[in-house]
Formats: structure tokens, sequence, C-alpha cells
């Protein structure tokens, strides 16, 4: 157990028709982990999902759960744990008879006595938080207690793992946070492999151990949410974690030429002279009050955690954001129309001549010798 | 702006007159055609008052014919209620080519006219069809008997049930069903424990409105009956016959029971639209 993945994913490919859903994805979930499918709608999360779960059928590659071949068995055999986008819960079941569905449909030498499910259904309940709502029907009950309901019901028949379709998507933002919270505990004390799709990067990052960004049918990265925040792989990546500035600007000799900034630190690889793109986070823009400036501030935004400031570099070009905490910006306050000079604390560049470059021995040397 | 509401409520208030003529005109409608001939049923069936009446229904004949009548609907209503909910099933829950070649074929009896179904079933079994000849050298009598009256009534209702629970399932969707599977519960129970029971009271409806066409229907079983007393009058057929011979009693006192069977149809259509209506609004049961 300790060796096997709880789940290994292995070369799975999948096509609706012409359309490709996903594309040679390897993906190792480790057991008792807690794992985040993150992507824009159409990435492919769902899809995985489902081809987890058994509700859906790769077209290529293997399935491993716990060491086994899952893809000869079918959804009832594989023993997971699903909850749906909408729940899914039976709408002329109540509450109980919801939760109790699973071990009602058991086979006669394993199905547990009535007053075994009626105890264990209760337990559920009451593990969920809402062992008063026993005798209530799904379209009684909020959104928040329907998801607790559809957690409690999945949970019935004890799977090796939980998976959970878009879990807080239909929810409004404070219950979002608050079962957000919730799960997190409950899976620190369940420890059961659970895995989530999502498409909001703030719930993959805050609640995950490891994050899986999808885009396109194909994994972008995998990582702790430090490591796919921190160090994107690639433009798709950091595109969709958090906000950022996409800079336009010309590689020469190593270094990245903005007209009007200055780059401290630089990652990436600028091995390769030519266009690219800087990738600057809001909170990496530092601006200081500069007469004969180049920037000019068009908007100032005092609400919130963090100032947000609107800076135009170039007459016409897309502005560039920048954030700084409140006790910053009060030694600068600044005001729209202010000139400004621009550093970026920290960018990461993405040339844009190879995606894939040929290395050879002779581009390793220049790329040392320019480190 | 400030004009919207007060147009609203314009709009609604200031044509009174329109608007009493519509509803009059709509009573008008109602009552005279609908209202009328159901008071003349009853009012002619007991013209003659209550003997009368139940010795008409009680001539052999009637009984005969009101025996047929409760048999190719207890034949017709369970086989279009299997069809129904598999046809349905499949259009709502798959995709597969040819589907709203499907879904045309199913409303093919609401187009056509039932005469016409009625000969298509002559034309295909009747002795100079294309399958009689083979039939009745094997014994089978299908047209003129009640084989034929049975097949041209399962024609003309087979879209009932069909076409209600189409669209309420294709709108509840397959998640229910998926997330019962992957309970681990296997297709039959699937099917007994979350499908029909989320369909039950549009089930029901359709069997109501199949059944009552099914017991009222006419062109079709009238082309293939054959008109044989005691043996292929259907109660629609009998009225029709008791009337051609001035037996005006004996015809509406038959007639009498097509429309009780009509009224209790439509009480039970709003019993049942009452119970999904309170569903909706929140209650289980």
């Amino acid at each position: 157990m300790e060796h096997s993945p709880a789940i290994h994913v292995k070369g799975i490919g999948k096509r609706f028709r012409s359309f490709v859903a996903l594309q040679g994805v390897d993906l190792e979930i480790r057991a008792g982990e807690l794992l985040a499918l993150l992507g824009p709608s159409g990435s492919g999360k769902t899809t995985l999902l489902r081809i987890i779960a058994g509700l859906e059928w790769p077209d290529e590659g293997e399935l491993l759960l716990n060491g086994d071949s899952a893809l000869r068995r079918g959804v009832r055999e594989r023993h997971i744990g699903f909850v749906f986008q909408h729940y899914a819960l039976f709408r002329h079941m109540s509450v109980t008879e919801n939760v109790a569905f699973g071990l009602r449909v058991m086979v006669r030498q394993r199905r547990p006595s009535d007053a075994e499910i009626r105890n264990r259904v209760q337990r559920l309940l009451d593990l969920v938080q809402i062992g008063h709502l026993g005798d209530r029907f799904p379209s009684q009950l909020s959104g928040g207690e329907r998801q607790r309901v559809a957690l409690a019901r999945a949970l019935a028949i004890e799977p090796s793992v939980l998976l959970l379709d878009e879990p807080f998507g239909a929810l409004d933002a404070k219950v979002r946070k608050e079962l957000r919270r919730w799960l997190r505990q409950l899976h620190d004390r369940l420890k059961m492999t659970t895995v989530f799709v999502t498409h909001d990067q703030e719930e993959a990052l805050e609640l995950a151990d490891r994050v899986v960004v999808l885009g396109h049918g194909k994994i972008e990265q995998v990582g702790t949410p430090e490591e796919v925040y921190g160090a994107p792989r690639n433009p798709f990546v950091f595109d969709f974690l958090g906000q950022v500035n996409r800079v336009r600007c010309q590689v020469r000799g190593g270094r990245p030429i903005v007209p009007y900034a200055h780059v401290e630190q630089l990652n990436g690889d600028a091995s390769h002279d030519g266009p690219g793109t800087l990738y600057v986070r809001p909170h990496d823009v530092v601006l200081q009050r500069d007469p004969a400036g180049p920037a000019i501030v068009r908007f100032v935004g005092v609400v919130g955690p963090v100032v947000r400031l609107e800076i135009e570099v170039v007459v016409g070009a897309p502005v560039v954001e920048a954030e700084m905490p409140h006790h910053v910006y009060a030694g600068y306050r600044f005001t729209a129309g202010d000139r400004v000079s621009v550093r970026f604390r920290a960018a990461t560049l993405f040339s844009d001549v190879p995606v894939e470059p040929q290395v050879t021995p002779a581009d390793l040397s220049l790329q040392s010798a320019d480190l | 702006m400030a004009v919207g509401p007060r147009s609203a409520i314009s709009a609604r208030t200031e044509p009174r007159l329109v608007r009493w003529i519509l509803i009059l005109v709509a009573l008008l409608f109602v009552s005279t055609f609908i209202v009328l001939p159901l008071v003349t049923v009853f009012t002619e069936a007991l013209r003659q008052g209550g003997r009368a009446y139940f010795a008409a229904l009680a001539d052999a004949d009637a009984r005969a014919a009101i025996g047929l009548t409760l048999t190719v609907a207890a034949i017709a209503v369970p086989l279009n209620l299997v069809f129904g909910v598999l046809a349905a099933w499949a259009i709502a829950k798959f995709e597969f080519r040819g589907k709203s070649l499907l879904i045309t074929l199913i409303d093919l009896p609401f187009s056509v006219s039932p005469v016409i179904s009625g000969l298509i079933y002559v034309l295909l079994f009747g002795l100079q069809g294309w399958l009689g000849p083979f039939l009745s050298e094997q014994g089978f009598k299908i047209i003129f008997a009640v084989p034929g009256i049975v097949l041209a009534t399962i024609f003309v209702t087979f879209p009932f049930v069909a076409r209600e629970l189409i669209p309420l399932m294709q709108e509840q969707g397959t998640d229910e069903e998926e997330a019962a599977l992957v309970l681990g519960a296997s297709g039959w129970q699937t099917f007994w424990r979350v499908t029909l029971p989320n369909i039950r009271w549009g089930l029901l409806y359709g069997v109501l409105l199949c059944n009552a066409r099914a017991m009222g229907e006419f062109g079709a079983v009238s082309v293939v009956s054959g008109h044989i007393r005691g043996l292929t009058n259907t109660m629609p057929l009998h009225v029709e016959i008791l009337y051609n011979e001035y037996n005006f009693v004996a015809s509406f006192a038959v007639a009498s029971l097509l429309a009780l069977l009509a009224l209790v149809t439509l009480l039970l259509k709003g019993v049942i639209e009452w119970k999904v209506g309170r569903g909706l609004k929140g209650r289980g049961h």
C-alpha cells in the first residue's frame, strides 16, 4: 500500500467526437492526500474525475486503484464515493433514505440490518452536522445542507476514495468559505484520499495538499499550492493562478528590455534573443513618485485589503496593475495623474521563440555563462 | 421610467370591456360545445327513467361491448405503458443516431387520421394484405377480430405515455441515476428505486390519457372491427349501431358510460396536477 498510489492515472486519453477532452494524462494520487484538479471549463478536469469514478471510459490509457486495474470494473464495483456538482440527491427520498441508499442496495449477504443502517445513517448525519434534518426532503434544504447530505451519502458505503465535482460551485460566497474550512477539517479527521474538481484557484490553493492544473486536456503542472503559485511552469498556469500583468519585451543578451521598467529579479529562460513576455504579479510592481517618470497613475482603489493602482505605461497599451499594502500606500498617497517610475521586484520571462527548445551543449554553456 | 408601473397597471385594467367579452366568449363556447352535449347525453339516456337505462346496459350485446372495451384497454394500456417508459428512457437519457426519427415516429399516430391507422392494419393483415394470407393459413384471424382491434388501439394510443414522459425525464437528467450506480445499485434497482418514483405522476397522467383514448377510440377500431355484434363491437361502435337503429335510450345509456369515464379521467387528472403542484412547492409526498 505504501508504494502504490491510491489512484494511478497512466496515459489516459478521451475524446468526444472531434473534441479532445483528455490527452496523455499521467498522474499519481497518494493515499490520504487532498488533491485539487484545477482548470478552466473545457480543460477536462471533470472528465478525468468521471473516468476515475467509472462514469466515463477512456479511449486509451490505464487506471489503477490501489494498484489494481480499475478499467475492467464497472462503476458499481469500484466502491468510490462521488459527490455530484448539483448533488443529485434523490428528490423523492428523505435525507435519511438518501444516505441509507448505498447500504440498502447492497446484496443481502453484505447488507447491514435495518437497525444497523439506521445507526450508521445517524452517525453520518451527525458527522456532517445535520443530525436533526433526517426527515426533511432535499427540496426543503439549503444548498449547504444538500452538500452535506450528498457527502454523507457518499461516505455511507465506506469508499476507498472520495471524489467531488465542483463541491462548492453552487453555493454563495459565505457558505462556500465556511464549508471549505469544514471539508478540510473533515479530511484531516478521516484521512481519506480525496480528489475535488474546481475552476476556482483560490479554492484549490487554500484547500488542497497538491494542485493539478489542467488546460486543454493536458496536465500543465502538478505541485503544492506554493509551487504552482510561486513558480508557475508556463504562461497558462501563470494566467490561470492569480492576477498577473503580461508585459511584452525584447530579450537581448540574456536580459529582457522593457523601456519603462527595471526588472530586479528575473526568473525563466532568457537565453533566446527576440520577443518575449514578462509575467509580473501586481504585488511585485513597485512604484516611486517621479515627475520625470515614464508612467502615469490612472486609477487608485483603496477599498479592500490592499490598495490597487492602474498604471498607464504607454499610451494605448494595456494598463499595468500594481498592488501595495495600505501602510506602504500611506507613505506615497498617489492620486490619478501622478507621474511615477516603475520597478518589477520579480518577473518571469517566457520567450516567444522556442516552445520546446532543442537543448544542445552549446546552448547549455551559453545559459550557464549568462547565469 | 416612471411610466412603467402605471402603464403596466393600465394594461391590465383599462380594456375591461375586452376582458369581459373574452371571458363571455370562452364561457359560451365551452358550454355550447362541451357542457351542453354532456348534459344531453345524460338526459337522453335517462329519458325513460332509470329502469330503461339499466335495462339497456344489461343487454347482452351491450355487456359484450363493455367487456370487449375493457379487454382491449387492459391489453393496450399496459403494453403502451411499458413501451412508453422504454422509449422515453431511451430518448431522454441516451444520445444515439436516429433519435429525432424515433421522436417523429412516436408522434405519427397523432398526425395520422385514425381511419388511416385502421386501414394500415387492414392492408397489412387483411385477406388481401401482405401478411393476411400467411396468417390465415396458420389459423390466425386479425382483421374483423379482437386482435385487430387491440393492434389498432395500441397504434392510436401509443404516443400518450411516451409524450408525457420524454420532457419530464429530459428535465430530470441522468444525475440521480448516476448517483445510484456509484452507490452500488444495479440497473434494475436504479430503475425501481430512483427512476420510476421520479416519474410516477407523469406516468400515471400518461396512462390515464392513454386509457381514456383506448376506451373511446372509434375511427381506427371501426375500420378493423367488422361490427359483429356481441363479438367485435366496442362501446363506441355499439353506441353508433344503436343510434342508427333509432334505439336512442340504449345508445345514450352506453354513451353515458363513456362520458362518465371522461369525467372520472378529468377528475383524476386534476388530482394528479394538484399533487404534482404540491410536490414542486417542496413537499415530498
